[in-house]
């Protein structure tokens, strides 16, 4: 059953998560799975760029998290850990199929940008008007890393330090991933503004 | 103004709406952009970029936390009870060293104490206490095994 008290208390309260994770309470991961499940989601969903796997990595996370939970230690937000986290599946999950490359800026090798999906994209069925398609397409097009930046700090409100620690790359770089990600969007306005 | 100074301004933007911006850089450019409609625009166009990605919504799937939940509770309850089976594990690990100490130790002087001959002393504490304690240790460990085996099979089928 659903804490609302204990909700209260471990959204409030880092020390409480890392309390809870470190004993494997169950009822503090259910409260964590309600508050944090659709962002969960939606970072995989940018991440990857498809919705189908999303749902198997997202309780595979969970499951990680209970289980290395202990190495969570309530003195930064919870977010970017749990993040962390998912993104190391993510990355596994991209190895296993041969796709994208969360990394291939930063380590040289080359980008592998095979179809992600035969499924419609995420964006594009997500999408409700017309700038929100032209953006869907241009969020298609860019590389993993871009998404995974933009999102982090625009729908995340992560600080850049966040967000380096997350993608495991230092702030610059993570930096240079936003301004590039946000020139791609920016440009479907402008052309879109001056139809 | 020449394209300079517009392509400083719009670096300043960047690494505004990033979070890279210091205070001073933010109050530069809200001033500069009062005065510069091509900056004004640019960073407009920014934020109706960044408006733009919060108007797409993704959601967990029907029966998501649900389903979540059921794994995360198995996987608790596996581990919970792994960790009882290594705890037993340990008690019988004692068990068999106590054992063994008492057989080479005192089981000589009981022997005597008691009158009996210590060769059936020695069989006595090895069929009653060494090799059970040793039967344990040895099973303990492989009992969550054989479960989650089992667990597992049952999911396949």
């Amino acid at each position: 059953m659903y804490d609302m008290a204990l909700a209260d208390t471990v959204s409030s309260d880092t020390r409480e998560i890392a309390r809870g994770l470190r004993e494997r309470d169950v009822a503090v991961l259910q409260v964590l799975v309600e508050e944090y499940q659709d962002r969960l989601v939606r970072y995989l969903v940018y991440v990857l760029g498809r919705r189908d796997g999303v749902d198997d990595l997202v309780q595979e996370t969970w499951l990680r998290v209970m289980e290395r939970g202990k190495s969570y230690d309530g003195r930064s937000r919870f977010e970017p850990w749990l993040f962390t986290v998912a993104r190391h599946l993510a990355i596994d999950f991209l190895r296993r199929r041969r796709e994208v490359s969360l990394d291939a800026e930063d380590d040289g090798r080359p980008v592998v940008m095979a179809p992600v999906s035969e499924m419609p994209s995420p964006f594009v069925l997500a999408a409700r008007t017309e700038d929100a398609e032209r953006l869907a397409a241009a969020l298609q097009g860019l590389q993993a890393m871009y998404r995974e930046a933009l999102v982090l700090r625009f729908m995340e409100d992560m600080s850049l330090q966040e967000i380096a620690a997350v993608a495991n790359a230092p702030v610059p770089t993570v930096a240079a991933r936003i301004y590039r990600g946000l020139a791609t969007l920016r440009s479907q306005m402008e052309e879109k503004h001056e139809r | 103004m020449s394209g300079e100074r517009h392509e400083d301004f719009e670096q300043r933007i960047d690494r505004s709406l990033a979070g890279a911006g210091t205070a001073e850089e933010q109050r530069l450019v809200e001033e500069h952009v009062r005065s510069c409609s091509a900056c004004a625009e640019y960073l407009s166009a920014s934020r109706r970029a960044v408006a733009g990605l919060k108007g797409f919504s993704f959601e967990a799937g029907p029966g998501l936390n649900a389903r979540v939940m059921a794994a995360v509770k198995a996987r608790a309850e596996e581990i919970e009870a792994r960790r009882r089976w290594m705890r037993l594990s340990v008690v019988a690990l004692a068990l068999t060293v106590l054992g063994t100490f008492v057989d080479l130790q005192v089981g000589r002087w009981a022997a005597a104490f008691f009158g009996l001959p210590s060769v059936a002393v020695h069989h006595g504490l090895l069929a009653l206490w060494i090799v059970p304690s040793f039967g344990l240790l040895v099973l303990f460990p492989l009992l969550p095994l054989l479960a989650a085996k089992r667990s597992r099979e049952g999911r396949t089928i």
